[in-house]
């Protein structure tokens, strides 16, 4: 076990480098000046002065060559000190821990729901193959997993902001405010995870063990619970992880157009703006936790699974 | 009646009282039950720069009632006191300001000539100073007396008090500097103190009760920062907001049949331009500049893009401004005028290939684009467009590598006056000038009006400017934009300012009906 947590930890150092370095890379290779980008976010205008930009190049350290940027916030990182952010020149971790908190609980908010939905929904629609209770579920699935965030967002708000009034349009306040993006962003995910927990219950409906249980007379509902969906369920562990990483930075659009601090907005405004430190930190901080949340599945895996866990005992 | 949205509306109120409301608060923007009322404003900005005079995020701070500079540009465009309570050229190149007495910071710190010149020179000295007020300009900022501030320029300025009036200009308390990080909660003069910030969410406010403009209407306000115009105007539909800043022009119609809503629509100090590249032929041709012009319909571009929410374009000023010429009318679309001038110029229809430049950050900027590509091709010109983030095409236009690109460009941009997006634009040496236009004599207009202390007689000086880049085609000016706000109808003494210095003020009031 320890051993495949340090192979885990090593793939995870691998990886945050090659990332950082990467994405040191973004401003760079566009046709657009870091500099001039973050001087137009700065004062919000187009026609910049010269003298203004050349001395922000010169503040900010972007006049030296690119592989001693690179190095002098790599030796720093490995500190844990991610400098400040170019725009706002406070401290860029305060910055992404305090985005990152709000998309952790968005992110488990969403996948929570889309979990709770997609594992009995998918449960049942297996046990009632064929039947319109199957057919309605396999529509929705492919309505959830076709309609875009950016229809589907603006679409709850007018419903249940505007018309039903039921809930705040926007904004990050209270429990109250987390439930219409988080809503938004569950739907693509319930709509994977109920059609893989679907196709897996069927697997297991039809795997010899579920067979010989029913067969000795327990009832479908008593085989189910005691031996089958644990099994069925190993697979939507699975794409949860990887959703998790996923909605972790990438729910740009519901962060947006919901006005949710989250990583995702983050990320994409040090894009826009060249605001590198803050657009470096903040992948690091995505991808460690990307990297971390498969650690985890694999460990729940290995609990979850036998075959699994005699694998790993013998590697 | 029986009416579907209300019982909708109604029925969860159970539901949200038994399972929600334990977990929930009130909905934000109900009213404060403190006296004066709440008021809550939608700001499309959220500040990214640590509150960096320097930058926009002061813009922020100045609509939420919080910072204040020396002067104030108010709803007209005059300036007008604000921390100083007048002012004085005593020389071509010395100013004095006499401050207002017995202002204080919201922490209590007084307002004195020794904290407010301090205030100007850390501005002055930040790297990248505002263009409206740095050191190219300003030669020193000191105390002068008990009272007065003395500003001395580079060379004779009539300008100091409009550039005052800029937001990068606000007075924080030196407090608001004291942790290498710039913190306004507690530092401004303003008629709100912050009481707290969210960041990246939004300020919430108190009234400052010993305000020196007087008593403060309301008791709290709040700012809360939705980058979408759409959730804006829904959210100010939904109550959540009583005003929300700048909307998109498809969200107006909605808004319009609002009970609840009113929408307020004032023209901005900002016009939406085909900019042409004067240097290389054949754009330096004036007569195939006109006949584009000519064959652009402006007036269908206003209506038919931006859905009648803006005016079609006159020349560089809106008619409503001082700068308009008496005369400036719109150019109507007229293909056969067009056809005439370009028979004129000499250069063959078929031979004008034209690449347009548009940025992504103002999306109308690509369907204007490509109503004006339709509109060259009834002359045979060809159009190519080509629609990029601005930061991508900027390197082209900077170089002067380029036909014609679509621009939005603010004319008040550095201090309340023209001359500066004048002098950027059209001076030979213009830092902005990407029409690449270049006349001495308008050089030397603009210098004579830089030094003229009367505002109408710079005025005169910037109607014959305009008049002339209007009738030679320098650029084609399509359409002055709009700035529209929908205000809760409870609200009182809400005006839009179009040049966005205040939103949240003394006299704004709600009605808690």
């Amino acid at each position: 076990m320890w051993i495949f947590i340090l192979r885990r930890l090593a793939v995870l150092a691998l990886a945050l480098l090659v990332v950082s370095f990467l994405v040191f890379l973004i401003p760079y290779v566009g046709e657009t000046d870091p500099v001039r980008a973050l001087a137009r976010a700065r004062f919000g205008r187009l026609d910049l002065d010269a003298a203004a930009i050349e001395a922000l190049r010169i503040e900010l350290g972007m006049h030296r060559p690119l592989l001693v940027q690179y190095l002098d916030w790599l030796g720093n990182a490995v500190i844990g000190d991610f400098g400040n952010s170019y725009m706002s020149r406070e401290p860029v971790i305060e910055q992404v821990w305090s985005a990152l908190k709000v998309s952790i609980v968005l992110t488990l908010a969403a996948l929570g729901f889309a979990f709770a939905v997609a594992v009995p929904c998918g449960s049942i629609a297996a046990l009632r193959q064929g039947s319109a209770f199957d057919s309605i579920i396999k529509s929705l699935n492919q309505a959830f997993v076709a309609v875009p965030e950016y229809w589907l967002a603006p679409m709850s708000i007018l419903v249940f902001a505007l018309y039903l009034g039921w809930l705040p349009s926007a904004g990050w306040r209270g429990p109250e405010s987390v439930i219409l993006p988080a809503l938004a962003l569950s739907l693509r995910p319930m709509g994977y995870f109920t059609q893989v927990m679907r196709a897996s219950m069927i697997d297991v409906l039809n795997s010899p063990h579920i067979v010989a249980a029913h067969s000795r007379g327990l009832s479908i509902r008593r085989t189910l619970i005691a031996h089958g969906l644990r099994n069925a369920m190993l697979p939507v562990i699975t794409l949860f992880s990887v959703w998790m990483a996923g909605l972790l930075g990438g729910a740009v659009v519901i962060e947006v157009i919901f006005a949710v601090p989250g990583m995702g907005r983050l990320v994409y405004s040090a894009i826009v703006n060249g605001d590198l430190p803050v657009l470096q930190a903040g992948l690091v901080a995505i991808v460690t936790f990307a990297v971390l949340i498969n650690t985890l599945t694999d460990l729940a895996y290995t609990v979850l699974n036998p075959v699994v866990r005699f694998n790993n005992a013998a590697a | 009646m029986l009416n579907v949205r209300n019982c909708l509306k109604t029925a969860p109120s159970l539901l949200r009282g038994v399972a929600v409301a334990a977990m929930i608060g009130p909905m934000a923007a109900s009213a404060s039950a403190a006296s004066g009322g709440k008021v809550v404003f939608g700001e499309l900005f959220t500040p990214a720069s640590g509150w960096a005079l320097e930058t926009i995020d002061s813009y922020v701070l100045s609509r939420a009632g919080c910072l204040e500079s020396l002067t104030y540009m108010d709803y007209d465009a005059s300036i007008k006191p604000a921390l100083a309570e007048s002012w004085e050229q005593v020389s071509p190149t010395v100013w004095e300001f006499q401050l207002r007495e017995g202002v204080a910071f919201h922490d209590g710190t007084a307002l004195t000539p020794q904290l407010v010149s301090d205030a100007l020179n850390r501005v002055l000295n930040v790297a990248s100073p505002p263009r409206g007020f740095n050191p190219e300009v300003i030669e020193s900022v000191e105390p002068a007396g008990e009272h007065s501030v003395r500003i001395v320029t580079k060379g004779p300025d009539v300008f100091v008090p409009n550039r005052l009036a800029s937001t990068n200009t606000g007075i924080l308390a030196p407090e608001a500097f004291a942790n290498d990080r710039i913190n306004p909660v507690g530092h401004c003069t303003g008629p709100f103190e912050i009481v707290r910030e969210l960041p990246r969410q939004g300020l919430e406010l108190k009234r400052n009760e010993n305000y020196w403009g007087g008593e403060v209407q309301l008791a709290e306000a709040e700012v809360r920062y939705i980058p979408d115009g759409k959730v804006r105007s829904v959210m100010v539909e939904t109550g959540e907001i009583h005003i929300a800043r700048q909307l998109p022009a498809s969200a107006l119609a909605q808004l319009e049949r609002s009970e609840t809503v009113e929408v307020k629509t004032i023209e901005a100090p900002r016009t939406t331009t085909l900019y042409l590249n004067n240097r290389a032929a054949p754009l330096d041709n004036m007569k195939v500049r006109q006949a584009i012009q000519s064959a652009i319909d402006v007036t269908g571009i206003a209506e038919a893009v931006y859905e009648g929410s803006v005016n079609p374009a006159v020349g560089q000023f809106s008619p409503n401004t001082p700068w308009a010429p008496e005369s400036a009318a719109v150019i109507p679309q007229d293909l056969e005028r067009a056809r005439q001038l370009l028979a004129e110029s000499g250069v063959p229809a078929s031979e004008l290939q034209f690449e347009l430049l548009a940025y992504v950050e103002r999306p109308a900027l690509a369907d204007v684009a490509a109503v004006i590509q339709f509109q060259l091709q009834q002359l045979g010109m060809k159009v190519n467009i080509r629609v990029s983030e601005y930061g991508a095409i900027e390197p082209q236009l900077l170089s002067g590598d380029f036909d014609m690109v679509l621009l939005s460009r603010g004319y008040l941009t550095d201090v309340a006056d023209p001359i500066g997006t004048l002098e950027a634009d059209y001076s030979c040496d213009g830092g902005y000038n990407l029409a690449g236009f270049c006349d001495p004599e308008v050089d030397a207009q603009l210098k004579k009006a830089g030094a003229m202390v009367e505002p109408e007689d710079r005025n005169a000086i910037y109607r014959d400017i305009a008049a002339r880049l209007q009738e030679e085609a320098v650029n084609v000016f399509l359409i002055h934009e709009t700035i529209s706000e929908a205000v809760s109808k409870n609200v009182e003494n809400y005006q839009v300012h179009a040049y966005e210095r205040t939103a949240l003020h003394k006299d704004l009031k709600i009605n808690s009906q």
